[in-house]
């Protein structure tokens, strides 16, 4: 999350205007160390593997952005026009740290870095994204992953 | 909201990790965020302390940075039409985002799943208040214009960022885009003719999922 103050007027109205989901709980579990985890991605930029469909409004689905994807096989397609991608167009690493997951994992910083990642289109209600993260949740333990970083942006 | 383990980041918005090109802030930024995972109480809302440098490097001022991009007169016999002056525009920028291609290997167009030279042409004609066929496949005319404005705006930023001496600044960028080109203008007419328009789902678009905030002073709001 951006500084408020460094938003446009009209914008920053619009963010403190967000509804704040309400949970009854926190889960909070403890896990083996960083070093010995195996690490996934979940992107709320509306990324997509090139060909495939792009995001629509309300969209509430995902995309599977495959381990060993590169930059040049993603297209963006948000529907908000409200955030930089300037930085996102010249190194991809800025949404989705997938170079920098690499290399913790060869230094023996992780574990390792899982076999897919994921990108939703955060313009969306998060309750409708409900039944989607459950799916992605169990296809996230068969490959043993047991931490996620998400990126909302 | 109260999730388990959250790290707020001062960057701009779009920029979760931080800063372009440079792997060792977006590493400092990730080690951050998964050294949460220690914690053994929660939930852990933590700041982090670093903001991101800015672009083009130490010392470069974003706001005083003017675009090169500068682009050649009309012809004096040209249609003074958007869909002439944008299709006119797009096909001087190609060169820099041939450039941009090759520095970078790629290129984030693609959404559209159609030819830069037809969604100019198709967004230069609806400013110009006609009723052009969709260049995007199986797509309806809201789906269409919300994904050739992300596939053009990509082009434009993309190509002005491949020019000699360009910061990658978004503000710089912006300010070019909407102040200067005739594919901003071109936006800012569709936002008012199209938010009229009797499809609602054309209208919503228009309306809202055109022109960003910060393009409201241009829109003399």
């Amino acid at each position: 999350m951006a500084r408020l103050s460094d938003m446009p007027e009209t914008l920053q109205k619009h963010m403190r205007a967000l509804p704040l989901p309400a949970y009854d709980a926190t889960p909070f579990v403890q896990g083996r160390p960083l070093a010995e985890r195996r690490v996934a991605l979940v992107s709320t930029a509306g990324l997509a593997m090139r060909g495939e469909a792009p995001f629509g409004m309300g969209a509430a689905d995902y995309r599977v952005i495959p381990g060993d994807a590169g930059p040049g096989d993603i297209v963006m397609s948000h529907i908000s026009v409200n955030y930089d991608r300037t930085g996102y167009q010249r190194d991809w690493n800025v949404v989705l740290p997938l170079d920098r997951l690499r290399e913790m994992a060869r230094d023996g910083a992780i574990g390792s870095v899982a076999a897919h990642h994921y990108s939703f289109m955060g313009a969306t209600d998060p309750a409708a994204m409900a039944p989607a993260a459950a799916e992605i949740a169990r296809h996230m333990m068969a490959d043993g992953v047991d931490a996620v970083l998400l990126l909302p942006v | 909201m109260q999730p388990p383990r959250a790290l707020w980041v001062p960057f701009e918005l779009g920029r979760p990790v931080g800063a372009p090109e440079d792997a060792g802030f977006q590493r400092r930024v990730v080690t951050a965020a998964l050294g949460l995972l220690d914690a053994a109480f929660g939930p852990v809302l933590t700041d982090y302390p670093e903001d991101a440098p800015p672009d083009g490097g130490d010392g470069a001022m974003d706001e005083g940075w003017t675009c090169p991009v500068s682009f050649a007169a009309p012809e004096a016999n040209a249609p003074d039409t958007f869909a002439a002056k944008v299709s006119a525009e797009a096909a001087q920028l190609k060169p820099w985002h041939e450039a941009w291609k090759r520095r970078k290997g790629a290129s984030g167009i693609g959404a559209a799943g159609a030819e830069v030279e037809a969604l100019a042409a198709f967004i230069g004609a609806l400013a110009d208040g006609g009723d052009p066929p969709s260049p995007v496949p199986g797509a309806d005319m809201a789906q269409s214009l919300k994904l050739a404005v992300n596939d053009l705006m990509t082009y434009y930023q993309e190509g002005a960022n491949a020019q000699p001496g360009a910061t990658g600044g978004s503000k710089a960028i912006n300010d070019w885009f909407w102040g200067q080109t005739v594919l901003g203008k071109a936006l800012l007419r569709i936002r008012v003719q199209a938010s009229q328009s009797d499809d609602p789902k054309l209208a919503a678009v228009a309306g809202r999922l055109v022109l960003p905030h910060v393009a409201a002073a241009y829109a003399g709001e």
